[in-house]
C-alpha cells in the first residue's frame, strides 16, 4: 500500500530533485567553459553604490548620475588624482583685475561625437540655461553654478563668465557643471525648460551627442551600465574600449564576483569586507580618498547646554580612540583625525595641517571634574541638572562599518562618564536636525560622514550662519567666522587667503565644534594584472568623478 | 440573482473598497516618514534654503496634503501614476520594468515552493508519526524561520564561482543569440529562485500536513477506506480534495505578493525587481514610485484574494449558503 502511495507523489519530487540538479551541473560547468565575452579592453567594475539612474546632467541626484555625465559631457576643468586642477575642455584660465570675470580659452578642434564643432557659445548656452533655468528644471544641477551673472563668448575659442562677486574657489565650485550641446539642447530649453526633462539619454532612443572620453553604450537604471570609448574625445585617449559600472547590493557578493573574476574591480565595500581580497595572491587591495567620518554635534541645544563649553567638547575629543577605530572599524584603511580640513590641503590652503586630539581619558576626566560635572550612582557625569547621555542617529546601511566605530566611541566615552547611544536609522540627517530642519529632535548628534571637495571653502561654509537649517550639522553661529568665511571666498591672493582660512579653522579649533573620528577612504580591489587603477582615484573617493582622464592610462 | 453571483458580486465590491483604503492608507504612510525626496539631495556642500524650496515646489512638496492628494486621485483616475522624484521617468515605465523582472523569478521560486511543499505535506500527513514524518516537519520548520538574508548570503557564500550571486544577466555578453540569453538569465536566476522556494516550501509543507491530518481523520475518508478504495485515491480524491481549502487561501495570498517579489531577497541576490525598487524608493522618499509600487502589489493580492474566495466557492458551496 505505501509503495503504490509513494510512487506518484515521490517520483515527481524525486525527478524534479534530479532536474535541479542537473541543471545546476550544467550551468556550473557551463560557467567554466563558458568562453568570456570580455577582453582585457573591457573593464569590469562592481560598486557598492547606487546604480545610475539618470542620464539627464538636470535630473543627476547622486553620485553615480554625476558620474555618468562627468565621463559624457566636456568638462572645463578636473582634478586630478593628486588633488591638483589640470585643464579640461579649457586649456588656460584667468581673472580679470575685479575678479568678477573669468576667462577660459578652449581646446582647439574639440568635435561632439555627431561632428560639429565644439565652441564656446555651447559653455555659455549651459551656464546660462542653468542660471535661466535654476528656480525650475535646473535647480539641481545649479548648485555647481553658484553665484553666476551670466556667461558669453566673444569668438568660438574664448569663454568668458562674469559673477556677483569674486570666488577663490569657483573652478572646484563648478566642477560637475557639463558642457552641452547647444544645437541639441537649444530646442528643450525654450521658455520653462520643462521639455529638457524628457531627455533620456538612452542610446535606445537614438545616438547622443556627447564629447567626453565615454559615451553610454547601454543602461539599464536597475542594473549595470556600459560605456564606450569615444575615439572623437579631445583629451588623452584611454587604452580601454569599455568599462562598466555594475551594481551589487550586497558586499559578500561583490567581493566574491570578484575573487571568482567576474568583475575585475570592486569599490566600495566596506572595510571588514575584504579579507578574500587580501588573501589572494592575484588580487590588489588599496583605499583611496579622504572621506570624513566624525560626530555632528549640536553647539547648540536646549536641552544640554554644556555642549556649548569648548571644554566640554574638548573633554569628548580626548575621550576618543581614533586609532583604535581606524584598526578595528576599517581595518586601517582610514587615518586618525576626521575633521573637514583634512592634512592634504596644508600647505596650500592651511599653513599647517591641523592638530588631531590625543586620546587621553585621564586628562577628559579632569577637565569634566574641574567643571563640577559630578558621576551618578550609574556612573553617568550631570551637567546643568541633566544627565550627559547624549542619542546619535546614524545611518542604518552603514552600520556594518560605523557600528563598530560607534562602539569604540560609546566604551571610550563612558570612561569619563559620558553615555552615548546610537540609533541606527535611513534618514539621520533629518532626524537630527528635525523634520522642520530647525534643531529640535531627540537627537543631540549626527553620526555620519561628508565627501570632501577639492577646495576648503565649500567644507568652511558648512559652518556658515547662512547654512543653518541646511546643511550646518552643528548649529554654529559665529559672526567672525562667517565675516572670514565671506572674505576668503573673495580672495585670490593664496597667502593672504591662507592667512584667513588658518585664522577660521583657528577659532573652529578653539570653539572645539567639530568632533572629527577618521578620514576614511574608498576600499578598491582589483585583479593585479590592471594597471594605473590608482590614477581613478582623487579626493572623494573612488572613481574620482571630478575627474574625466583618470581612465587614460588604465589597461591590462 | 442566484447566491453564488450574489457572494461574487459582494466580493468584488469588497475588493474595490479594500483597494481604496489601501491607496489612501499609503498616501498616508509614506508622507509619515521623515524626511522627504528633498532631504537626501539636500546633503550636498553648496546646497543653499532657496534651492531646497525650488526642489520641494519641483515635487509638489510644497502643496498641502490634502491638495497632494486630490491631485494623486485625479491623476489615478486618469491611470496616470505620476512621475519618479528620482529621475522624472513614469512610474508606470519604471514599476513594469520591475516587475517583468521580478515575476520569472517569483513565479519560478514559487511554484517550486508550492509543489513540492504540497508534496511533502501530503507525504508527511500519510506517514504520520514516522521518521519521515519527523524529518520533513523538522526541516519544514527550520526553513519557515530562516532569515532569508542568512539563507541567501550562505547560498552566495556556497555557490559563488559555480554560479552568478548577483544581478539577472552577464552585463557584458555581446550579441548572444536566444539560447545563450535564456541560459544566461536561468543561471542567474537560479539562486534567488532557489532561496524563495526553500523558504516558502516550509509554509506550504506544514499546512497543508495539518490540514491533510484532518481531512485522512473525515468520516467520508473512512467510509472510503472501508470500501476498499486504492491508497491513491483515498489520499487525494477523497482526503486532499476537502484539505486543498486551507491550501486554496495560502496559495492565492502567496501568489497576491509573488509581484513583490521579495524585499530581502532580491536585496541580498541583487535582483533589479519590484522588491529593490521598493528598497530604494523608500531611501528617496519617492512617494510617487512609493505609491505606485504599493498600489501594484495592492491590486494583486486583492485580485488573487478575490479569485481565492471564487474558488472556496466552487469548492465549498456552502460558503455562498
Amino acid at each position: 500500500m505505501n509503495q503504490l502511495f509513494r510512487r506518484p507523489a515521490l517520483r515527481a519530487i524525486c525527478l524534479l530533485a534530479v532536474a535541479l540538479a542537473g541543471l545546476l551541473a550544467a550551468c556550473g560547468t557551463a560557467s567554466e567553459t563558458k568562453t568570456s565575452s570580455t577582453t582585457p579592453s573591457t573593464l569590469r567594475i562592481g560598486m557598492q553604490a547606487s546604480a545610475i539612474k539618470t542620464l539627464n546632467p538636470f535630473l543627476a541626484g547622486y553620485s553615480g548620475d554625476v558620474a555618468a555625465y562627468n565621463f559624457q559631457y566636456p568638462m572645463l576643468t578636473q582634478f586630478d588624482s593628486n588633488n591638483t586642477l589640470q585643464p579640461g575642455l579649457a586649456k588656460s584660465w584667468s581673472t580679470s583685475p575685479d575678479g568678477k570675470t573669468w576667462t577660459f580659452n578652449l581646446v582647439n578642434g574639440a568635435k561632439w561625437t555627431d561632428g560639429q564643432p565644439i565652441t564656446a557659445e555651447d559653455a555659455a548656452f549651459t551656464i546660462n540655461t542653468v542660471v535661466r533655468l535654476k528656480d525650475g528644471v535646473a535647480a539641481n544641477i545649479s548648485i555647481y553654478a553658484p553665484g553666476i551673472v551670466k556667461a558669453w563668448a566673444p569668438d568660438p575659442l574664448t569663454l568668458k563668465v562674469e559673477l556677483e562677486a569674486p570666488q577663490s574657489a569657483f573652478l572646484s565650485n563648478t566642477n560637475g557643471l557639463p558642457v552641452l550641446p547647444m544645437h541639441v539642447w537649444e530646442p528643450l530649453a525654450k521658455g520653462d525648460g520643462n521639455k529638457i526633462k524628457t531627455f533620456t539619454g538612452d542610446p535606445k532612443d537614438g545616438p547622443v551627442v556627447v564629447s567626453g572620453p565615454f559615451v553610454v553604450e547601454k543602461w539599464d537604471p536597475n542594473g549595470t551600465t556600459i560605456f564606450t570609448r569615444v575615439d572623437s574625445y579631445y583629451g588623452p585617449k584611454p587604452k580601454i574600449s569599455r568599462w562598466g559600472w555594475q551594481v551589487f547590493t550586497n558586499s559578500d557578493a561583490a567581493v566574491q564576483a570578484l575573487t571568482s573574476g567576474q568583475i575585475d574591480i570592486v569599490a566600495g565595500v566596506p572595510a571588514t569586507a575584504v579579507d578574500p581580497i587580501k588573501s589572494s595572491a592575484n588580487l590588489t587591495v588599496e583605499g583611496f580618498g579622504l572621506g570624513e567620518l566624525g560626530i555632528f554635534m549640536k553647539y547648540r541645544d536646549s536641552n544640554h547646554p554644556e555642549l556649548q563649553n569648548p571644554q566640554v567638547r574638548e573633554a569628548l575629543n580626548l575621550a576618543i580612540d581614533r586609532s583604535g577605530i581606524v584598526s578595528s572599524a576599517f581595518r586601517g584603511f582610514a587615518t586618525a583625525g576626521g575633521t573637514l580640513f583634512p592634512p592634504a590641503w596644508s600647505p596650500q590652503y592651511l599653513s599647517s595641517p591641523l592638530p588631531v586630539p590625543a586620546f587621553d581619558v585621564a586628562k577628559a576626566n579632569q577637565i569634566l571634574d574641574g567643571l563640577g560635572y559630578k558621576r551618578g550612582s550609574d556612573g553617568v557625569r550631570v551637567a546643568n541638572g541633566r544627565k550627559m547621555t547624549y542619542q546619535a542617529a546614524g545611518l542604518s546601511s552603514r552600520r556594518d562599518t560605523y557600528g563598530r566605530a560607534a562602539d569604540s566611541v560609546k566604551q571610550t566615552l563612558s570612561q569619563i562618564g559620558v553615555q552615548f547611544q546610537f540609533d541606527w536609522v535611513d534618514d539621520p540627517y533629518t532626524a537630527y536636525m528635525g523634520s522642520n530642519y530647525d534643531y529640535k529632535s531627540d537627537y543631540e548628534a549626527y553620526f555620519g560622514g561628508v565627501l570632501l571637495t577639492p577646495d576648503p571653502d565649500a567644507s568652511l561654509l558648512m559652518f556658515t550662519t547662512d547654512q543653518l537649517g541646511v546643511y550646518n550639522l552643528w548649529n554654529y553661529s559665529n559672526t567672525q567666522l562667517d565675516k572670514l568665511y565671506s572674505e576668503q571666498s573673495a580672495n585670490y591672493d593664496q597667502t593672504s587667503r591662507r592667512t584667513q582660512l588658518d585664522e577660521a579653522t583657528g577659532i573652529l579649533q578653539t570653539d572645539q565644534v567639530e568632533l572629527g573620528l577618521v578620514w576614511q577612504q574608498t576600499v578598491v580591489g582589483w585583479d593585479s594584472r590592471w594597471r594605473n587603477v590608482s590614477d581613478l582615484a582623487g579626493i572623494n573617493g573612488w572613481p574620482n568623478i571630478l575627474s574625466q582622464d583618470g581612465f587614460a592610462n588604465i589597461s591590462y | 440573482m442566484s447566491k453564488r453571483q450574489r457572494y461574487v458580486l459582494r466580493r468584488a465590491g469588497a475588493a474595490a473598497v479594500i483597494a481604496f483604503v489601501a491607496i489612501t492608507f499609503s498616501f498616508v504612510l509614506f508622507r509619515a516618514l521623515p524626511g522627504d525626496a528633498v532631504s537626501n539631495i539636500a546633503q550636498s556642500p553648496r546646497m543653499t534654503l532657496e534651492i531646497k524650496e525650488v526642489l520641494r515646489r519641483n515635487f509638489g512638496l510644497d502643496q498641502p496634503l490634502t491638495t497632494q492628494y486630490v491631485l494623486y486621485l485625479g491623476q489615478l483616475a486618469h491611470g496616470n501614476m505620476g512621475r519618479s522624484f528620482q529621475d522624472s521617468r513614469p512610474v508606470t515605465e519604471v514599476v513594469l520594468r520591475a516587475a517583468a523582472n521580478t515575476i520569472p523569478m517569483a513565479a519560478l521560486g514559487t511554484l517550486i515552493g508550492m509543489v513540492v511543499g504540497t508534496l511533502i505535506g501530503v507525504t508527511a500527513a500519510y506517514r504520520q508519526g514516522s521518521s519521515l514524518d519527523r524529518a520533513i516537519t523538522g526541516t519544514s520548520m527550520v526553513l519557515y524561520a530562516l532569515p532569508v538574508q542568512w539563507l541567501g548570503l550562505l547560498m552566495i557564500a556556497l555557490f559563488a564561482g559555480v554560479l552568478p550571486t548577483s544581478g539577472m544577466s552577464d552585463p557584458y555578453l555581446i550579441d548572444p543569440s536566444f539560447m545563450a540569453t535564456f541560459q544566461d538569465r536561468l543561471e542567474h536566476m537560479l539562486l534567488p529562485s532557489t532561496c524563495m522556494a526553500l523558504l516558502l516550501f516550509g509554509s506550504f509543507a506544514l499546512v497543508v500536513r495539518s490540514s491533510q491530518l484532518e481531512a485522512l481523520a473525515d468520516d467520508h475518508v473512512l467510509t472510503a477506506r472501508a470500501k476498499g478504495y486504492r491508497n491513491r485515491r483515498v489520499v487525494w480524491r477523497e482526503a486532499f480534495r476537502s484539505a486543498m481549502l486551507p491550501l486554496v487561501s495560502l496559495s492565492t495570498l502567496t501568489l497576491g505578493f509573488l509581484i513583490a517579489g521579495g524585499i530581502l531577497t532580491e536585496t541580498v541576490f541583487g535582483w533589479p525587481g519590484v522588491g529593490r525598487l521598493t528598497v530604494q524608493a523608500v531611501s528617496a522618499r519617492d512617494y510617487p514610485l512609493l505609491q505606485g509600487i504599493f498600489l501594484v502589489i495592492t491590486l494583486s493580492v486583492v485580485f488573487f484574494n478575490f479569485l481565492g474566495d471564487i474558488l472556496h466557492a466552487v469548492l465549498d458551496p456552502r460558503v455562498t449558503q
